[in-house]
């Protein structure tokens, strides 16, 4: 199924309540959708060739397991006019992480002649819940893929289109944002607006009403952007960081709990 | 036959995998399988498949015979016949013959037994049954699971082969079903094609026919000599080649294919331990050096193995993506080199004050400042000359400056390193410079142990170190199991590999002492309480150290049992003297005294002088009158550690003491006078424990 983007800021695909929650039921699920990502702290004012703090993600996620997939993933590469036997294509290890997100899997890093071009993921856990099927998922960095093709240095000289180019649309974005995220966001108020999306999310979530399980998962988002802000404009001191980490971590896992029927059971035992 | 084909391990996997493996499978032919032989197994591992070959192999398990233990012979029997328990137990053994049972006395009284024979099974049986338990016992690094929680291995098992005697040996793996295939990438082909394999000879020639070499050693040696062909055509060296490197790279081919690469030499104005660390570290290439300079070249290992006729055009496409992420790469290290030299080392000292060390102990500039007391205490306890105490003053403050630079914080492998580098471009002197390099040694390069090359590094790697394990032993945060989050061990063993290699005398207790005088008093410590442990922690990692290095527990601990301030290189002395001379008629003889008076002596520790006129025995007078002198003498010697003169010293009193016991009654009746025996006693005991516990030499 290909689905559209998600329409609320997410560092990475995976925070798209398509791959979060819906890998959560352990049913059936394939679906594939482009995230543009959000890293604020990765912006470089459009100065500098690989960095963005905007970029695009094709999110491919797959549950259950299929035995082929790396083949299937060589394929996908095929298609899009890189003939894997041309070049050095290697699956390298890289542990997947998200300490926001309480999710973790193993996997690989895909390396197109020494560019890492896909994250790889057996998903084992999301949202602090260890999945009872795993879900496989398959991260491809855009613009990394579409230099490779069209064999640019700068991703701003990719071609969009037969009239633009990236750097057209997007680089003075990468600046304006750059400049807010660097010099003009303030923090007085990135922390307001933190402290309220945490506040809504955990407002929703103590109701334990599996129907307003979305809404809470959206103000996790938004804490997790906000977040994200704040660390960029170096607001966030390292002691801070892992506190802020974990208080974004407890709403996702809260919504991941309530999402999974927690709550249910542990009425039942009662 | 066995093999595992998984999507691509990680190369730590691919390394040890034939080691753990093995031991597990030669434990399975030993102690379930109860083999009488050892049969050779060979164990190959590359990222795609994991390969046990046995080639010989007994069908079957021998028989064996097992005794087997009833009730008690108690209520086996009534009079001569065989009571119901008995006959259970019999029944359940398939006996019909009572005759054939006897009986054993085991430590809770006498029972039935008999004998079973237990027949031998067909060992293709026994590997089938086993196989998916000797894997789940295998201790892989880390592990998951893909289908079910039961199934796991470090990346999915997508096929395998196992064949036995030329047949197939049939199991299941998860969602896998063990067959004759195994699989292959074919010359114009990525996807994996199955193979049908008859043999095992069948199975080498299909994939050493590919390009595959199975053998981890093999692969290496492949590697290592295309790096040296490689290296040759254009006369460079490859700098600080290390095998670990090389392991790393083994395992992440199964058909290596090494390529002489080339990058824009304007990179070259970088420095080129941050180049060669971009190249190694974050792509995995070989950077390549001609007269201790790096040259715009470098190695990487593909894993290919193109078809002739596309060979160029794959050299090209590889070498061409090669360079071109490298170029990135340098990109930006040249961006951080460059912006970071704009700046003087003191603008980012300051800029530590940002930077936490840890939560409770304040920034890295924090660090410094404490660094610097500490410093200059255990300068003047070493006697260290003005001239290091004055470079010691500019070097405390440069110490951790490199951690506010961009290189470090994009490169934090840098650390130290960057520090040097910056600090020499700003004209600083080039001690203080390799200072802030030495002061994060002892550090292991490849096979060397690199430790710090001059006092004013060991100084500042001590003064670095002890604080860190001071400050964090007080937030209780010292390492208990396995995991040392906070390398502290690694701290305390740097600590005692410099104290023993440069030759310090100073007691680690002392230090202590004047660090918790003057930081964190605000915080009404329990410092007695935490000495302890620290002192207990210390001495742990002296003991392993030395341990390690050969030398023996009791000799280590007869030394460090009577040492509480921690003076490790004095400890060491005597117990490197101890393992020279601890066979030595001395040492035995003064064993044996030690051990005389401390059997009598023990349950009156705390009674420590005597009277001396209430001794008038002529052996009394006679043992005061050598102990004396020896326990002056000793003072300087002890001081010299001249451990030969002491031990000779202390020999003296062998005889008086012997004497003395075998014509004085020690615990008489008369209290006063038992004490002044008693108090001499422990006197001599005492001066023994000067050097150790003779009693706990194991002789």
């Amino acid at each position: 199924m290909i689905l559209e983007p998600y329409d609320i800021e997410v560092g990475a695909a995976t925070f798209a309540p398509y791959t979060f929650l819906k890998c959560l039921d352990c049913e059936e699920w394939r679906a594939a959708y482009v995230q543009p990502s959000r890293r604020p702290a990765d912006g470089r004012y459009g100065q500098n060739p690989n960095r963005l703090g905007r970029y695009y993600q094709f999110q491919v996620i797959i549950q259950p397991y299929i035995n082929k997939i790396q083949e299937i993933y060589l394929d996908s590469l095929k298609n899009l006019g890189i003939e894997p036997v041309m070049h050095d294509v290697r699956f390298v290890e890289d542990d997947w992480e998200s300490p926001t997100l309480g999710a973790w899997g193993l996997g690989w890093e895909v390396w197109l002649d020494g560019m890492e071009v896909t994250q790889f993921t057996y998903f084992q856990q999301i949202g602090g819940i260890e999945l009872s099927k795993p879900a496989i998922e398959i991260t491809y960095g855009l613009e990394r893929i579409a230099m490779f093709l069209q064999n640019k240095n700068n991703v701003f000289d990719l071609k969009w289109n037969d009239f633009f180019k990236y750097g057209d649309i997007h680089k003075d974005d990468e600046f304006q944002f750059s400049k807010y995220s660097f010099e003009y966001s303030d923090g007085k108020n990135l922390f307001e607006l933190f402290n309220a999306f945490e506040a809504e999310s955990k407002k929703l979530l103590s109701f334990k009403l599996k129907e307003l399980v979305k809404p809470a998962y959206e103000y996790c988002l938004k804490c997790s952007h906000a977040f994200n802000l704040l660390d960029a404009r170096g607001l966030i001191s390292v002691s801070e960081r892992m506190n802020f980490i974990l208080r974004v971590r407890t709403l996702a896992e809260g919504c991941a709990k309530l999402y999974t029927g927690y709550y249910d059971k542990s009425e039942i035992k009662k | 036959m066995l093999e595992i084909g998984s999507g691509e391990l990680p190369y730590d996997e691919v390394r040890k995998i034939p080691v753990e493996l093995k031991n597990i499978l030669q434990n399975f032919f030993e102690n379930e399988a109860m083999l009488s032989g050892k049969p050779a197994i060979e164990i190959f591992a590359t990222p795609r498949r994991t390969v046990v070959f046995i080639k010989e192999l007994p069908l079957k398990s021998p028989d064996r015979e097992l005794e087997i233990v009833g009730p008690p012979v108690g209520i086996s029997y009534h009079g001569s016949l065989p009571a119901p328990p008995l006959v259970q137990f019999m029944k359940k053994n398939g006996i019909s013959d009572h005759n054939k049972i006897y009986v054993v006395h085991q430590k809770k009284g006498a029972y039935v037994a008999c004998k079973k024979t237990i027949k031998g099974s067909p060992i293709k049986k026994l590997l089938t049954d086993n196989i998916p338990n000797i894997v789940k016992r295998t201790p892989f690094k880390k592990t998951m699971f893909w289908l079910n929680r039961e199934t796991r291995f470090p990346r999915p098992v997508l096929w395998i082969l196992s064949i036995f005697d030329g047949k197939t040996a049939p199991f299941d793996f998860g969602d896998v079903k063990a067959s004759n295939l195994t699989r292959i990438k074919y010359g114009l082909s990525y996807k994996m094609k199955q193979v049908k394999i008859s043999s095992s000879k069948d199975y080498f020639d299909v994939l050493s026919s590919n390009g595959i070499i199975l053998r981890n050693a093999d692969r290496k040696k492949f590697i290592e000599n295309k790096l040296e062909t490689l290296s040759k055509k254009i006369n460079a060296d490859i700098p600080e080649y290390d095998g670990d490197f090389i392991d790393e790279i083994t395992g992440l081919t199964e058909t290596p294919y090494a390529l002489l690469c080339e990058f824009d030499k304007k990179f070259l104005s970088v420095p080129k331990e941050l180049l060669s660390v971009v190249m190694r570290k974050h792509q995995r290439f070989f950077p390549l050096s001609s007269d201790g300079g790096l040259l715009p070249f470098f190695i990487a290992v593909a894993d290919v193995n193109p078809v002739p006729a596309l060979k160029d055009s794959l050299e090209n496409n590889i070498k061409s993506g090669y360079s071109k992420v490298l170029t990135a790469r340098l990109s930006d290290a040249e961006f951080f080199f460059k912006e970071d030299v704009k700046k003087r080392p003191s603008y980012f000292a300051e800029e530590t004050k940002n930077i936490l060390f840890y939560e409770g102990l304040g920034s890295y500039f924090d660090k410094t400042a404490r660094i610097k007391k500490l410093g200059i205490f255990i300068a003047e306890k070493l006697k260290f000359s003005s001239g290091i105490l004055n470079n010691f003053k500019k070097a405390y403050g440069l110490l951790k400056f490199d951690l506010a630079t961009h290189a470090v914080f994009e490169f934090p492998e840098m650390q130290g390193v960057m520090g040097r580098i910056y600090a020499k471009a700003a004209k600083e002197n080039s001690v203080v410079s390799l200072a802030i390099e030495e002061h994060y040694y002892p550090v292991s390069k490849g096979k060397k142990r690199l430790l710090p090359s001059n006092d004013l590094s060991a100084l500042c790697a001590l003064s670095d170190k002890l604080d860190s394990v001071f400050s964090f032993a007080m937030l209780k945060k010292l390492p208990t199991g396995e995991s040392d989050p906070f390398y502290l061990r690694r701290a305390m063993i740097g600590i005692i590999e410099i104290i023993l290699e440069k030759k310090y005398r100073f007691n680690i207790s002392e230090i202590f002492d004047f660090y918790f005088n003057g930081f964190f008093k605000e915080r009404n410590l329990n410092t007695a309480e935490l000495k302890k442990i620290l002192m207990n922690f210390a001495d742990a990692r002296f003991k392993n150290f030395l341990i390690s290095s050969g030398y023996k527990s009791d000799e280590i601990m007869s030394v460090l049992s009577v040492e509480m301030s921690g003076n490790y290189y004095v400890s060491f002395l005597k117990i490197d003297f101890l393992s020279k001379f601890k066979l030595h008629e001395e040492i035995f003889e003064l064993a044996q005294i030690f051990k005389r008076i401390n059997n009598i002596t023990y349950k009156y520790a705390d009674i420590v002088n005597f009277d001396k006129d209430r001794l008038t025995a002529i052996e009394e007078i006679k043992l005061i009158s050598i102990f004396k002198p020896a326990k002056k003498n000793s003072i300087s010697l002890l001081e010299k550690s001249d451990f030969t003169a002491v031990m000779n010293e202390m020999y003296k009193l062998v005889r008086p003491v012997n004497d003395f016991f075998d014509n004085v009654m020690v615990l008489t009746e008369e209290e006063a006078l038992k004490n002044s025996r008693i108090g001499l006693l422990n006197g001599i005991l005492n001066f023994l424990k000067n050097f150790c516990d003779f009693s706990i030499l194991d002789l």
